[in-house]
């Protein structure tokens, strides 16, 4: 029982680790542009999907990794460059406009993802046995591709209060008026976040189509899966996001094995549903929303 | 307001230029054959096949004359996978384009789905619909031209219990073919003597089946059983071996039936257990002869979806060649009065159009080739038996 | 009445649809019913999402519930498909008001995902109940002539409903609430109530397109009932018409079900990335769609509700029943405290304010006056104290209420109606406060008048000089009638013409007894007219009394420092 409970919490908070990176490049993209970017699951699916190709050449998962994330990138910047940065965000409609934007592209995201690679769910087997220590018993693959969620969503953390080109984002955040009056160029600031918004979600892509099959349309319930850590978490609170991962991940595991997967399919939503009712500041955050 | 009224008047006019291009030009020296497939969606994959063997079946009638020397053309639209377009193209062969003759779409939902209006259309379908609900007489038109899912998995429960398997973990997707499919599973096993130690059913979104093996692991299952589709049966696979259930035999449904299987698995895919209506090294009659076209004109194996739709065709232009015309009470009425040799073995209908003739193989995946190891007298390896550990 | 073109247009389309619904084949009429059934989805998307302003990316969940609802009524409660077509929109109402309550509380994006999530969870309930993925069939089919015709009719209730609906007090309410929805409160819209309308009607809408899909197909399966594409399509549909509109929906849902056609017999692949390219390439270039693009050329403009005020001639408008006797205190603040985490931005201030009296509130920036003001609308919760407004405690009411009870209120920076025009802004709240049509014209007529406003009635407030918004906003707040107006800077960036007529209409309300309270930073706009002057720092009453003696107080000039004495003693001069 005890090791059951164990194996349970465990594997939860590895799913975490990937749930915090598939989490954080949205987080990134809503702290900076105040864009909820709902393409986001879609340019998850494809990073894996691009993983799949590169596996098919004989490239190991984790060193497809940059590669996809690189890809994501590019996609990402040219986005936001050719058609987001062209979308009027002010004004009472301006959150309506990014949201209808976005909704369409993830529709064309994931129908270019149905054209190269088509309909079937896919996935790419890599390190498939487990570790046993003492009776508890986790896949490898879900170890190693956790520690790398967990350590790519931490570099860029750091990446953030740390350095100067990080803290440039950051000050964008906070006041993309007082950022521009201390010179920084807004809009590459905003080229260079949605891009590595995209190339985080190209890099959960690749870590997590070797944990579970994607297909082509599997990206909008991930969108609401990233979503829900970081309104768990507290939108742009990045310990919150780090919290609210592992308590999805615990959540999901446990109910799944209690209740059965149906009910783990649901409770993402119950979750998010409840949070955004009950705690509409997320877990950690203060003061109200409005 | 003029601009508002020429509005009107444009989406007026785009509205009759729609209607009118629907309205197709009439070639009397056809034979139209019409049905949907899922080039999108879900269900493209088996779908695509599905076609192909239309395709082929129809070039090859084609070759020898046509039907009363007319060639037979292929009429055929997306559904997208989902039902509801297949009805409403349906309606449109039917309606619109006034086919001859009809085959089923793919997928038992969507076969389903659009055997009411065929059936009061009074036209004879072959549905590729595996539940026997909808073959309780009520459409008569519409007949089987599958294996009935409850049985599906007679011959492994059968292969199973000569093994000596005891104890069954059952798990499967909660749609509806799987649904079928494990009601059958327990039947067989309850005839055979053994215990359905653990059954969950899933969503079929489920992709982490984590969680559920380590439910399966605790009771320790003789047979690890899962009426599945391809994704969930590779999860169920992947989740077995990263927790090392110790299980006598492994066997899914759909899933290890697909080339993608042993792909998507590499070594985990070894000595699990499928099923399969067909098989290319089949003896049965014209079957060496199909795979050789359908890889010279496909430049791929078929699977056996493909054998299915070839079939069907085969069946359909074979009963309107026989009585002499495409009057389809005659058809129907000659289908179902015997057994017909197809590229899956003997094709038979009960009264009320259920497929009571060919049946299922077993098959499992060894050094990365699928073999057929079950029934004995067809197959072309020796099962790997008791599951030998994972590595 | 002359009969405007569109709807001539409209009858031409409605018959050409009915012949081919009548006499054309099996596929055309399955062409029609499907672009009708569009229609209706995209009308009924357009009351929430298009006129409330909440974007629902859910509304499927309604119409797949409707689907549910009657397949269940007709398999198991053999109802015939018209009792299924009144039963499932009723059910969906039912299901709609509560989960409309809570979900109506969030804002923005949070809504629009919770509903997203709400769709897929409809659909997971429905593949693990009723039979699970399997679908199920009906017996009960109609031939695709009947399904078309009743589509068709469906669809011309829709629009003439939607014609009713922008037209109405309560589609005025819902414009409001979509363009500012505090604003709303403030005019004394109970927005929640409203929003949950909006909210069971456009699940109503949904609801009985489910149930006339589920009887032109005859099968029904949980992806076809909670199918994303179908959400897309109908969001794209209302977007290239024109979200909001009274006809975008209809120029929408034709010109996409049938480009959807065309699109999927040609390139059935590449359909979902070219109609999703259009939604983006909408969202950018031309967010107004269709509608806007005509709207800009004058066509097919929205007609301002109840318009035009009617003509002068002098309409007696009913003085309202004064609840509280003269001389009595109207509005009493008590220890009124407010926390921002460990800062307290109102620090327990007292305020008495009497009848017809004109109070100023001065204090630098950041003192608490906005705050306060926020505490006595119910627009903020006290952490401490309490606030009486005519001897009677107002509790935790909602701001709509409190302004609707005779509190009411402007805004430090002007909190307009974008897409309403100078007149519906004051005919909103005055039919806040009028139950009767007439009573509500009449008296939002006679505001406009006495503020200047009615020769501009038509404008939008966009196309004011600052100062006339400004003036709006205090037309807006007198049309509740109000025992208390709260004044927060109003008369800033005014002319002095303005503010001679800001002071008359004050004047005016003045001496039917309604108190002023005013904060202000322009300080002579205030004392020239003040009784009473409240001095406010770091959240604390500092000085209170006339103005005179106030500007002359050591302690106020002290709070003053950073503003310059200059000013102060030119106000005291001014107001000596």
């Amino acid at each position: 029982m005890l090791v059951t409970i164990l194996t349970l919490a465990l594997t939860g908070v590895l799913w975490g680790g990937v749930y915090l990176l598939m989490a954080s490049g949205l987080n990134l993209i809503y702290g900076v542009m105040k864009i909820v970017n709902l393409a986001h699951g879609d340019f998850i699916v494809v990073g894996g999907l691009l993983t799949l190709t590169l596996f098919e050449l004989h490239v190991n998962p984790l060193a497809a990794l940059p590669a996809a994330a690189l890809v994501m990138f590019a996609v990402g910047a040219l986005i936001q460059r050719g058609i987001l940065e062209r979308l009027v965000t002010a004004g009472p409609a301006g959150e309506l406009r990014t949201l209808l934007a976005t909704f369409g592209m993830s529709y064309v995201v994931s129908n270019v993802g149905l054209l190269l690679w088509g309909a079937q769910v896919q996935s790419v087997p890599f390190l498939e046995g487990s570790v046993d220590a003492f009776g508890i018993r986790l896949p490898e693959n879900l170890l190693v591709c956790s520690a790398v969620a967990f350590a790519f969503a931490i570099a860029v953390h750091i990446w953030l209060t740390r350095t100067m080109s990080g803290k440039a984002v950051r000050a964008t955040s906070q006041s993309a008026v007082g950022a521009a009056a201390c010179g920084l160029s807004i809009r590459r600031i905003r080229v260079l976040t949605f891009g590595l918004g995209c190339a985080m979600a190209g890099a959960a892509g690749s870590l997590t189509i070797t944990l579970i099959p994607f297909q082509n349309s599997s990206g909008g319930p991930l969108t609401v899966q990233a979503f829900t850590v970081i309104a768990l978490g507290g939108l742009g609170n990045y310990v919150g996001a780090f919290l609210a991962a592992v308590i999805l991940g615990v959540a999901e595991v446990t109910t799944s094995f209690v209740f059965g997967s149906n009910a783990a399919a649901a409770v993402v939503y119950i979750l998010f549903i409840l949070i955004l009712v009950f705690r509409p500041q997320g877990l950690l955050g203060r003061s109200a929303r409005v | 307001m003029i601009t508002g009224f020429r509005r009107n008047t444009a989406l007026i006019a785009l509205l009759a230029l729609t209607l009118a291009q629907t309205t197709p030009v009439r070639a009397a020296d056809t034979i139209k054959i019409g049905f949907s497939v899922s080039e999108t969606g879900a269900l493209a994959a088996p779908s695509i096949f599905d076609r192909q063997g239309y395709e082929l079946a129809a070039d090859e009638v084609n070759a020898h004359g046509g039907l009363f020397g007319k060639k037979i053309e292929l009429v055929h639209y997306d559904d997208q996978s989902t039902p509801s377009t297949a009805v409403a193209l349906y309606q449109k062969l039917i309606t619109d384009d006034k086919v001859d003759l009809v085959m089923g779409p793919y997928s038992s939902q969507i076969n389903s789905a659009v055997t009411p209006i065929v059936d009061r259309a009074k036209l004879v379908m072959p549905s590729m619909d595996a539940n026997p609900t909808a073959f309780d007489g009520s459409h008569p038109f519409v007949f089987q031209a599958i294996a009935q899912t409850p049985q599906y998995m007679a011959p492994m429960i059968d292969f199973a219990a000569r093994r000596g398997v005891k104890t069954v973990a059952l798990l499967y997707q909660n749609s509806p073919f799987p649904t079928a499919l494990a009601s059958g599973i327990k039947d067989e096993a309850q005839k055979h003597g053994m215990k359905i130690v653990f059954e969950e059913a899933y969503p079929p979104a489920t992709t982490d089946f984590g969680p559920l093996l380590l439910k399966v692991a605790a009771t320790n299952p003789d047979l690890l059983i899962g009426g599945t589709f391809l994704a969930d049966a590779e999860g169920i696979v992947r989740a077995a071996k990263s927790q090392n259930l110790h299980a006598k035999m492994y066997a899914f449904s759909v899933g290890p039936v697909e080339p993608e299987f042993s792909r998507a698995l590499g070594p985990a895919a070894e000595n699990i257990f499928g099923n399969t209506l067909w098989f290319p090294s089949l003896s049965t009659k014209g079957n060496a002869e199909f795979v050789k076209a359908f890889r010279a004109k496909f430049n791929r194996d078929p699977d056996y979806h493909a054998a299915l739709s070839y079939a069907a065709l085969k069946l359909m232009t074979t009963a309107a060649a026989a009585v002499g015309s495409l009057d389809q009470e005659k058809i129907r009425t000659w289908l179902h009065g015997r057994t017909i040799d197809t590229v899956l073995g003997p094709f038979k209908l009960s009264p009320t159009g259920l497929q009571t003739g060919f049946s299922s193989y077993v098959i499992q995946w060894q050094k990365e080739k699928q073999l057929l190891v079950w029934p004995p007298q067809s197959a072309t390896g020796t099962p790997v038996f008791p599951h030998p550990g994972w590595q | 009445m002359r009969l405007r073109v569109e709807w001539i247009a409209l009858a031409v389309c409605a018959s050409l649809s009915a012949l081919v619904a009548l006499g054309g084949n099996g596929y055309q009429q399955q062409i029609v019913f499907s672009t009708a059934l569009f229609v209706v989805l995209a009308y009924g998307w357009n009351v929430i999402s298009g006129l409330t302003g909440y974007l629902s990316f859910g509304q499927i969940a309604f119409f797949g519930l409707g689907a549910y609802v009657a397949v269940g009524a007709i398999l198991v409660l053999k109802l015939p498909w018209y009792a299924a077509a009144v039963v499932a929109p009723l059910a969906a109402v039912c299901v709609a008001i509560p989960l409309g309550s809570v979900m109506l509380r969030l804002q923005g994006v949070f809504f629009t995902l919770g509903m997203f999530g709400l769709g897929r969870i409809g659909d997971i309930v429905a593949s693990s109940v009723s039979g699970g993925a399997m679908g199920t069939s009906i017996p009960e089919v109609a031939t695709p002539r009947e399904s078309a015709s009743v589509m068709i009719v469906l669809a011309l209730g829709a629009i003439v409903f939607t014609h009713l609906l922008i037209n109405s007090k309560l589609g005025l309410r819902f414009m409001a609430i979509r363009d500012d929805e505090p604003a709303a409160r403030a005019a004394g819209v109970p927005t929640g109530r409203i929003k949950v309308t909006a909210f069971a009607i456009s699940a109503a809408l949904a609801a009985l397109c489910g149930v006339m899909y589920v009887w032109n197909v005859g099968y029904l399966d949980p992806t076809s009932a909670f199918s994303g594409t179908t959400e897309l399509q109908v969001v794209l549909m209302v977007l290239v018409g024109g979200i909001g509109s009274m006809w975008g929906p209809l120029f929408g849902a034709v010109l996409i079900a049938l480009l959807g056609q065309v699109l999927w017999a040609r390139f059935p692949l590449e359909e979902q990335v070219i109609l999703g390219s259009i939604t983006v390439l909408m969202a950018v270039a031309m967010p107004g769609g269709i509608s806007a693009i005509l709207q800009a050329r004058g066509k097919l403009t929205r007609r301002a509700v109840w318009s035009p005020p009617p003509d002068a001639r002098s309409i007696d408008v009913p003085t309202r029943i004064r609840t509280v006797a003269d001389g009595d205190p109207v509005l009493v603040c008590e220890a009124l405290v407010k926390r921002f985490g460990g800062v307290a931005a109102v620090d327990g201030v007292d305020l008495r304010i009497a009848r017809g009296e004109v109070v100023g509130i001065i204090g630098p920036n950041g003192a608490g006056k906005s705050t306060l003001f926020d505490l006595i609308t119910g627009f903020a919760a006290p952490s401490a104290g309490r606030v009486l407004f005519a001897n009677v405690p107002i509790g935790r009411q909602t701001p709509d209420a409190i302004a609707r009870r005779g509190i009411a209120r402007t805004f430090q920076t002007s909190r307009l109606f974008a897409t309403l025009s100078v007149w519906e802004t004051v005919l909103l709240a005055a039919s806040s406060v009028n139950a009767a049509r007439g009573a509500a014209i009449a008296e939002a007529r006679r505001i406009l008048a006495q503020v200047g406003l009615l020769d501009v009635w038509s404008r939008l407030p966009e196309a004011l000089p600052p100062g006339k918004q400004r003036l709006l906003e205090i037309a807006r707040a007198l049309a509740l009638r109000p025992d208390v107006l709260l004044l927060d800077e109003a008369m800033a960036g005014m002319t002095a013409d303005e503010i001679a007529q800001v002071h008359a209409a004050l004047r005016f309300a003045v001496g039917n007894g309604c108190a002023v309270v005013a904060i202000e930073h322009v300080l002579p706009a205030i004392a020239t007219i003040a009784d009473r002057v409240y001095v406010l720092d770091f959240g604390t009453v500092i000085a209170e009394g006339p103005p005179q003696r106030v500007f002359s107080d050591p302690i106020v000039l002290d709070a003053y420092i950073g503003v310059g004495t200059s000013v102060l003693d030119e106000v005291a001069a001014g107001a000596r």
